[in-house]
């Protein structure tokens, strides 16, 4: 068997664009660490963030046409992992709001983050945050978009991401001192 | 713990973050497979509904068409129709006014002859009653049937001149004329028979009459008379022909016959020459042109000429692919067809073929039930199909052009595929003995309406009802066909002998 990381990446794709399972599977292998890297930080937990990231494989093997073989592929798949969570972010909006009123119930969750490993502790401390804030923080701090961009992408205003942002730093804030506090 | 600044709290979730690769989960690919498949199934659905509704939509356009093409011819027939019964009504008005003339000339030569014979005790008395006779044919020329119907009196008068041996250049110059003017003799002829009590002009005529009959003038010109005849007759053969065969319209066929009898009575009663002779040829064969092939009576000569129905055995090499790609094997296709023609250039076909399909594809290409390749059956580099198929098309035909010798035609339709026997051979760039080499099954898997089918084709006639036919063609997939579901495109070329069942 070939595997995924032995593969040309222009001949992977050549095999995409022709829809075949097995060049898209090899894709999948090989950039699936790295899509799940950006999915996870805007994903509640870990089935949320496969759902998000094969929504975007299948946006990038039907849109594969649309693609200029000659630019890196990576950018393009980090553009659409975004704008995959930003769209997962409005889907999901009324039962994010609804989530934000049981922010408080959840910091249960500390006790868990303390027993995994570094990488693990802070996804977990992210996802701890609501949708919102968690989505905000990711665009800004992260992603490096500015509030202007994160207002327009999600539909909000400037001070709305602004707000969101510092309520994000502040309970990280928390749950960093909690946890060295612990450690 | 002191409370980190807002750039320490970035820096350590940016770093914290950053640059870390999540191990593969095979679940996740399980996932987005399941995926896959639903979002290729929707495709395929959508491109199904498309062309089916664009396959309606050109269908329902051409029956459409020809329903107000058919429409169409039938008004115009309906018109020509009335215009033929109007021409009919006019032709017998002219007709009895031709006869009323006729009568009234007869009359008049009757007068003529009875003075003719008092005159012929006396030529000098003969002779001005000759020249009253001549001045009298200006004044008639004005009204043409009476010119010509006047005419024969004045001949008779000629010929009974000629029967006097008055001079030699009027005996031939009357001959000349005689031949011209057979038809008005044969009249006066009927006329004597009928009428007993001739005059004794009438009695003259007679004799003269039988005096010509020993002449080979008067034997061509009663042969002549008898062809006109058998010409007419051959006329009104063939209309009861029509009406026996059609058994219906009997209003065209009567204003058909009627028009027989018109021709007939003109010929009868007005001057005879071989100018209007050629003419009513003419007029009977178009008769059944006009009148009796038209489309209402006689269509199947004219709008079918391939018939309504007619069945054929196919024969077609065949070349199957995925996408075109990869032909390197022959298959065949064989099977019978049967085509109905309900309008003049609309048919729709429907039969049945056997298939072998063979072709070869990417192990990508293939769709094989979830779960079946895994660690101990892996998915192969390329898999060789030989798959033994019934194909039921249904399709309709459009004549581009049409007569009676050949035609043009363009094809379109849907095709349901029985897989009779399948049969995979998986194929691995890197030999591994421990790896399965295939997959066989009988009769598992029908695919209803599931290929597309263009074609354009040639047919030329062999005989009154048998004729050849080429089919170029192409067989698009609407959904995976087989086991492993594969695009599988077909092209090849249809040979076909036809014979007309129906006319």
């Amino acid at each position: 068997m070939i595997h995924a990381l032995d593969t040309d990446l222009d001949e992977v794709l050549k095999g995409c664009l022709k829809d075949h399972r097995q060049s898209q599977k090899l894709l999948y292998e090989k950039f699936y660490g790295y899509g799940m890297s950006v999915c996870i930080r805007y994903a509640k937990d870990e089935e949320d963030a496969i759902e998000i990231l094969n929504d975007c494989f299948l946006k990038v093997f039907h849109g594969l046409k649309k693609f200029d073989l000659s630019r890196p592929f990576k950018p393009w798949f980090r553009r659409i992992i975004i704008n995959e969570a930003i769209n997962h972010f409005k889907k999901h909006e009324k039962r994010m709001k609804n989530e934000l009123l049981k922010e408080a119930e959840a910091s249960h969750a500390i006790d868990d983050i303390l027993s995994k490993i570094a990488y693990d502790e802070v996804v977990a401390m992210i996802q701890t945050l609501t949708a919102a804030y968690r989505t905000v923080f990711n665009l800004h701090v992260i992603d490096g978009y500015k509030h202007e961009e994160i207002a327009d992408m999600l539909g909000i205003s400037v001070g709305t991401s602004k707000s969101n942002l510092y309520k994000a730093r502040e309970k990280l804030q928390a749950l960093v001192k909690e946890k060295f506090k612990i450690a | 713990m002191k409370d980190l600044s807002e750039k320490e709290l970035d820096d350590f979730f940016q770093k914290s973050l950053g640059g870390k690769q999540i191990p593969f989960n095979p679940k996740a690919w399980e996932k987005m497979e399941a995926k896959l498949e639903a979002a290729r199934k929707k495709r395929l659905l959508w491109k199904r509904l498309v062309l089916g509704l664009l396959f309606l939509l050109l269908s329902f356009s051409a029956i459409i068409y020809q329903l107000s093409v058919n429409s169409e011819q039938l008004s115009e027939n309906s018109e020509q129709s009335s215009v033929n019964s109007e021409q009919s009504s006019e032709n017998s008005e002219q007709s009895s006014v031709n006869s009323e003339q006729s009568s009234e000339n007869s009359e008049q030569s009757s007068e003529n002859s009875e003075q003719s014979s008092e005159n012929n005790e006396q030529l000098a008395v003969n002779k001005e009653q000759k020249t009253i006779n001549d001045n009298q044919q200006p004044t008639t020329s004005n009204q043409q049937p009476a010119t010509n119907n006047q005419q024969p009196t004045t001949e008779n008068k000629e010929i009974k001149d000629n029967n006097n041996g008055v001079a030699e250049t009027s005996v031939s110059d009357g001959r000349r004329k005689f031949n011209q003017l057979l038809p008005s003799d044969q009249l006066l002829l009927n006329k004597q028979t009928k009428d007993k009590s001739a005059a004794p002009s009438d009695v003259q005529s007679q004799n003269m009459s039988d005096g010509k009959t020993d002449s080979p003038k008067t034997r061509n010109s009663e042969q002549l008379i008898n062809n006109q005849k058998l010409t007419i007759q051959k006329v009104n053969d063939h209309t009861t022909g029509v009406q026996e065969t059609e058994g219906g319209n009997y209003q065209k066929i009567l204003i058909a016959i009627d028009s027989i009898h018109i021709i007939e009575k003109q010929l009868l009663v007005s001057k005879f020459d071989f100018d209007s002779l050629s003419k009513i040829k003419i007029s009977a064969q178009i008769v059944p042109t006009d009148f009796l092939t038209g489309k209402l009576i006689s269509p199947s000569a004219t709008n079918f000429p391939f018939g309504r129905l007619n069945i054929g055995l196919l024969f077609s090499p065949d070349w199957s692919s995925v996408k075109f790609q990869n032909i390197n094997q022959t298959g065949y296709k064989l099977g019978f067809e049967i085509e109905y023609q309900p309008f003049k250039r609309l048919s729709i076909s429907s039969g049945a073929t056997f298939s072998r399909l063979l072709y070869n594809a990417g192990g990508g290409e293939y769709t094989v039930p979830y779960g079946y390749w895994n660690a101990t059956r892996k998915a192969p580099e390329k898999i060789w199909g030989a798959c033994d198929a019934l194909e039921v098309p249904i399709n309709l035909r459009y004549a581009l052009f049409e007569n009676d010798r050949k035609r043009f035609f363009i094809s379109s339709g849907i095709s349901s595929y029985w897989m009779l026997s399948e049969s995979y051979k998986y194929e691995y760039y890197a030999t591994k003995p421990y790896l399965v080499d295939g997959w066989r099954g009988k009769n598992k898997n029908t695919h209803y309406l599931s290929i597309l089918n263009f074609s354009l084709g040639y047919a030329g006639k062999l005989g009154k009802r048998t004729f050849w036919q080429v089919e170029p063609f192409v067989k698009l997939p609407l959904g995976g066909v087989g086991w492993g579901k594969i695009d599988l495109s077909s092209t090849g070329m249809f040979l076909s002998i036809r014979y007309q069942v129906i006319r």
